[in-house]
């Protein structure tokens, strides 16, 4: 059904905006750690989104060739970022080298705070479009009323 | 609550499905064939929407008990669920308008 189709869509947007706030979360959360399991500073990490049609091929054999053009966005993977780690000087931490600079995540606070706030209007802008989807709905139920 | 909405459906349902076969009675030239076929239909679909009702109680369920934090997607399921069960009650709606209108015609 065509109304649920785009809701469809919406939904997915709307999932993969949160898998991306959880990442920028994880971000800002680990913006000073120096320890990893695989060894040195946090690393700073992005989603990778891609358009998949929606439905199977069997689905857009049967419906017509419009749905077919649709696609939706997916989370196919989360990237890190293969920025320097930021080097600070602290003789006094545990982590500092000889020279005692300590590797910091290059994660930039502000950058991450600008990234979610686009995610966060992102995922309004779908959760509108779902609402408008449905409200179009409902106004087709009331012809002939 | 979906239950009893959907079996109060399926009562005034099968007073159409009565009066179907009452008219049915009337008339001398029977084409039963594919008589019933939209009470099939529409039963199909009441099927369809109460499979949807049930969808989006356990998305929801799982939602409030912690198994799974997929809010829009329970969210969804309750918005597609209200839509179907709104679709059904208009078609329900309509077609008790038109048994009544069959039952004040004059004779």
């Amino acid at each position: 059904m065509s109304f649920f189709k785009s809701m469809q869509i919406s939904s997915a947007a709307l999932g993969a905006q949160r898998v991306r706030m959880n990442v920028l979360s994880s971000n800002l959360a680990n913006a000073q750690t120096t320890r990893t399991a695989e060894g040195g500073p946090y690393r700073r990490k992005d989603v990778i989104f891609s358009a998949t049609p929606i439905g199977g091929p069997f689905e857009d054999f049967i419906d017509d060739s419009m749905n077919s053009q649709l696609s939706e966005p997916r989370v196919v993977g989360i990237h890190q970022d293969t920025k320097e780690p930021r080097s600070v000087f602290d003789p006094t931490h545990p982590d500092a080298d000889k020279n005692g600079n300590v590797k910091m995540p290059n994660v930039q606070v502000m950058t991450e705070m600008v990234n979610m706030i686009a995610a966060t209007r992102a995922y309004e802008a779908n959760a509108t479009a779902l609402n408008e989807a449905k409200n179009m709905a409902i106004k087709s139920l009331e012809i002939g009323r | 609550m979906s239950r009893i909405e959907t079996s109060f459906l399926k009562d005034s349902l099968s007073k159409i499905a009565d009066s179907k076969e009452l008219m049915q009675n009337l008339k001398s030239n029977d084409e039963s064939s594919s008589k019933s076929s939209f009470i099939e239909h529409l039963k199909e679909s009441i099927g369809d929407v109460n499979r949807m009702q049930v969808d989006a109680d356990k998305l929801s369920v799982d939602v409030a008990t912690g198994k799974s934090g997929n809010l829009h997607e329970a969210m969804l399921a309750m918005s597609q669920a209200q839509l179907g069960f709104n679709f059904v009650v208009q078609v329900r709606n309509k077609a008790l308008e038109a048994y009544n209108e069959v039952m004040r015609m004059q004779v």
